[in-house]
């Protein structure tokens, strides 16, 4: 479990975060929801241990602050929105990085085929060989993808579970890799880790979640199970615009209303 | 295989940018291609020694001098003897430590900053060590006479002078974690000129004695190596490689940017902070030997990651056995072209080393990171 009490987080002058608490449990898919600048990347990146903060976050009960970097690494791992990438590694060296971090550390057979299974679960079987840098945008999401679940493979680890903290992981991915991300988290919670992650297709979110936090202005509108936060009120009241909630084929679907940009408020 | 794997099969890759394994090893992973690449980087660096020793005004063949240093040189007349082993030896051995120093820190620098040009002779390092060690010979030279501390005392302001360079470089270049390239060069550009300025004071207050000794820092040269300068050099240059084995796996994992690298486990703040005095440490020392010899550690690194991959463990490693071996030929060429003369040998590697930069500049490699 991941738990965030009070946490307040700036950045330069601006605060981001003013007050959010949460709980990330194990065994789930938390998904952050929010408009543009309501603080969603700031809250995963303070829960990874990358920002200073005021407030309290623990990880298994302990204080993040006591926490090494090289125990943390073994626990979670996380994928930031932005992957750069100096100099020419290949695919396989890259998820290989995770790799090391977490499982596949030494010699045996698994350890050498690690980075291979991690890719062919982003559907890169194959890709091993060739350049990072020559594969195109979403291909390269899918390897730093790749490699966070090489690092933490197995969802339960001598420590407890371990999490992955992901950022917009299924954005500008066509609707088939969307799809096989978001089942890859469903299936990683289900296996008892834990996953918390930043998703904007909230048709995603009502299909895929378990819980939800709502975040509007740095902090949390809602949270809780996705029924109680994916309601058409909330949505449209945190977004700004008129939505509606419809079912089809079984799958609930978000549907903003329809009419100009002018009638509902927003500048034209 | 799961039930997910057959929802959202894989598919089938293309060959654009195909690199092939090593002989043996997994696709992808050229840790067998790197480590082939070594041992024949070792056996270069034999060779380039043969040659070094051979080549001069003074007639020793290769054969003679590879066989004279495995015999002890019974062979040889008294005087091939002392050519060997009290001249060439001792500057062989020099060339080989200045050229894995310069070719390490270049390649621990590039890393450190994310960038293929980062290199100590161009953002000022060599620059700021070169004027620690200006320093000494002008301003300290008599207190360290009395103290019998003038070997040591050389390489240690030298190490001073780099190591504030590349302090302050890497405080200007970094704002939250992020290394800023346009303004790493420009600073270091400054920083140079900077320092630049400062040693031309030396100059102009320096006497006749020392101007002469002054002269040899400008373009770079091995000719003044003696075994002590080789021990003390040598000293200082090995445990900055050793702890470039510690600093290997980190520097991968910082290509993935300063935030992904404390993710994957890697203490980032010492990380940088070894590299920093790695590379101070190795810079100064080979500034304080041998002047001023630029570009070795720009393309030995660059050569090899065309070769071998950028991962560290094998980069760091080749960079310095490549790094020796060019400095050896650079030396050698050095003499032989205008015997019984010999050219700075500044002047040999930034004739070829300057094309060479902007060959990597051109081929638009330099400015792709950030």
């Amino acid at each position: 479990m991941i738990e965030a009490r009070d946490l307040i987080v700036s950045l330069g002058r601006r605060v981001v975060l003013r007050g959010v608490s949460v709980e990330v449990p194990a065994g789930k898919v938390t998904v952050v929801i929010g408009p543009n600048g309501s603080g969603k990347s700031t809250l995963l990146k303070a829960l990874a241990g990358e920002l200073p903060f005021s407030g309290d976050i623990r990880l298994h009960g302990r204080s993040l602050k006591i926490w090494r970097v090289a125990e943390l690494a073994q626990i979670r791992a996380v994928m930031p929105q932005a992957g750069a990438l100096a100099f020419p590694f290949t695919v396989r060296e890259v998820v290989r990085m995770g790799a090391l971090a977490g499982a596949g550390q030494g010699s045996s057979g698994f350890a050498r085929d690690l980075p291979e299974l991690a890719l062919r679960r982003v559907g890169l079987d194959g890709f091993g060989p060739r350049l990072f840098s020559e594969l195109s945008g979403g291909e390269q999401q899918r390897v730093h993808l790749a490699r966070v679940l090489a690092q933490a493979w197995e969802p339960f680890g001598p420590d407890g579970p371990r999490f992955l903290l992901l950022d917009e992981p299924a954005s500008n991915l066509d609707i088939r890799h969307q799809m096989g991300i978001m089942s890859l988290a469903r299936d990683y919670a289900t296996r008892g880790g834990g996953v918390l992650m930043v998703v904007h297709e909230l048709g995603h979110v009502a299909r895929f979640a378990d819980q939800v936090i709502a975040l509007h202005n740095g902090k949390v509108a809602r949270a809780g199970p996705t029924e109680f936060v994916i309601e058409p009120k909330l949505l449209s009241g945190i977004f700004g615009w008129p939505l509606r909630i419809a079912e089809v084929l079984g799958s609930p679907v978000i549907v903003p209303v329809a009419g100009t940009a002018a009638t509902v408020g927003w500048p034209t | 295989m799961t039930a997910t794997d057959k929802v959202w099969p894989p598919f089938a890759p293309g060959l654009r940018g195909w690199v092939g394994p090593g002989r043996r090893g997994v696709p992808g992973d050229r840790a067998a291609r790197a480590r082939a690449a070594l041992l024949l980087l070792s056996v270069l660096l034999a060779l380039a020694v043969c040659v070094g020793l051979s080549a001069g005004a003074s007639d020793v063949s290769a054969w003679e001098a590879g066989l004279g240093l495995v015999t002890g040189g019974e062979a040889l007349s008294a005087r091939d003897r002392l050519i060997l082993f009290e001249i060439r030896l001792p500057r062989v051995a020099l060339g080989v430590l200045v050229g894995a120093a310069l070719a390490f820190s270049g390649a621990v620098m590039q890393g450190l900053f994310r960038n293929p040009l980062a290199d100590p002779g161009i953002v000022g390092v060599s620059s700021g060590a070169a004027l620690g060690a200006v320093a000494v010979i002008v301003l300290g030279g008599p207190l360290a006479a009395a103290m019998e501390l003038g070997v040591v005392a050389l390489p240690v302001a030298a190490f001073l002078g780099a190591l504030v360079t590349t302090a302050l470089l890497y405080r200007i270049a970094t704002r939250a974690g992020r290394t800023s390239v346009p303004t790493l060069l420009l600073a270091g550009i400054a920083l140079g000129a900077l320092a630049g300025a400062l040693t031309g004071v030396m100059v102009f207050v320096a006497d006749d004695g020392q101007l002469r000794e002054l002269t040899f820092w400008s373009l770079g040269s091995l000719a003044g190596a003696t075994w002590e300068k080789v021990f003390v050099a040598g000293a200082i240059i090995m445990a900055s490689l050793a702890a470039g084995l510690w600093l290997a796996r980190g520097l991968d994992a910082l290509a993935l940017g300063e935030a992904v690298a404390g993710h994957l486990g890697r203490p980032v703040q010492m990380l940088k902070h070894v590299s920093i005095a790695a590379v101070a440490a190795a810079t100064g020392a080979a500034v304080s030997v041998s002047g001023g010899i630029g570009f070795v550690g720009i393309v030995a690194p660059h050569l090899l990651r065309l070769l071998i991959g950028p991962s560290h463990r094998y980069l760091l490693p080749a960079s310095a056995l490549l790094g020796a071996s060019l400095l050896l030929m650079a030396d050698a060429a050095a003499r032989v072209l205008v015997a019984p003369a010999e050219l700075p040998i500044g002047i040999v590697t930034g004739s070829i080393g300057a094309p060479f930069f902007l060959w990597v500049l051109l081929r638009g490699r330099g400015f792709t990171v950030d």
